[in-house]
């Protein structure tokens, strides 16, 4: 069996996949789907993206 | 929540799995862009039909073309077999099934060493841990590595502690 892999490589087959789904997704719905995803990932944060302790770590990690 | 949803209905029909890519990164380590779930099967044909059940009950879609492309709920029960990566569409939000990873060992080794975590809706999951996280990123060609998140990886597996 061939890996692949799940980190958005090269690899064709992935590629394909992602491309077939993304002529198959509804735009609507895909946009829906990608507004909760980011309010889902926001709630998992000790502090919200617009805290101001998030503004300065992420800050602090560009400026390392 | 999308991403909760997702992560229990695969607990409620006790599909083998571990969290990959950049959700498992997320929830594990610092918020970073990432819209699909990554999920790794342990890859028999049990487990496939405990996948292909948890799919459709997610209201999944998917398909070998686009011509073919409909509800995983129209599809033969083996559709999970014909390929080793699918990228799948859901209510829920992006959904990609992978059957192999590069850059790993077996899924059993890495579920001996996947970490058990819950996300801040209490539904738990297992993810592989961060050494395999760094095998998958050192395994891809230069160009494509992502850099913040192997050097997060490399502080984070500097400040374990080390077994004598």
């Amino acid at each position: 069996m061939n890996n692949v892999s799940a980190e958005n490589g090269p690899d064709e087959s992935m590629l394909a996949e992602e491309r077939k789904r993304e002529r198959n997704w509804d735009p609507a719905k895909r946009w829906r789907a990608i507004q909760d995803t980011i309010a889902w990932a926001d709630l998992q944060a000790q502090h919200p993206r617009n805290s101001s302790h998030a503004c300065l770590q992420a800050q602090g990690f560009q400026t390392q | 929540m999308n991403v909760d949803t997702i992560l229990d209905n695969m607990n409620r029909h006790k599909v083998r799995y571990l969290l990959i890519g950049g959700m498992n990164f997320l929830l594990r380590h610092r918020p970073i862009l990432t819209f699909d779930v990554d999920l790794w099967i342990e890859d028999s044909e049990p487990n496939r039909q405990l996948c292909h059940s948890a799919l459709v009950s997610l209201a999944a879609e998917w398909g070998k073309s686009d011509a073919d492309w409909g509800p995983v709920k129209d599809k033969s029960s083996d559709w999970l077999s014909v390929q080793h990566v699918f990228c799948l569409t859901s209510p829920h939000g992006a959904i990609d099934i992978f059957r192999s990873v590069r850059g790993l060992a077996s899924w059993s080794t890495c579920f001996a060493e996947s970490v058990r975590e819950r996300t801040a809706g209490a539904v738990s999951y297992y993810g592989i841990c961060d050494r395999d996280m760094l095998a998958c990123q050192r395994c891809l060609p230069r160009e494509h590595q992502k850099l913040e998140r192997i050097a997060a990886l490399e502080q984070a597996l500097a400040r374990e502690p080390r077994d004598e």
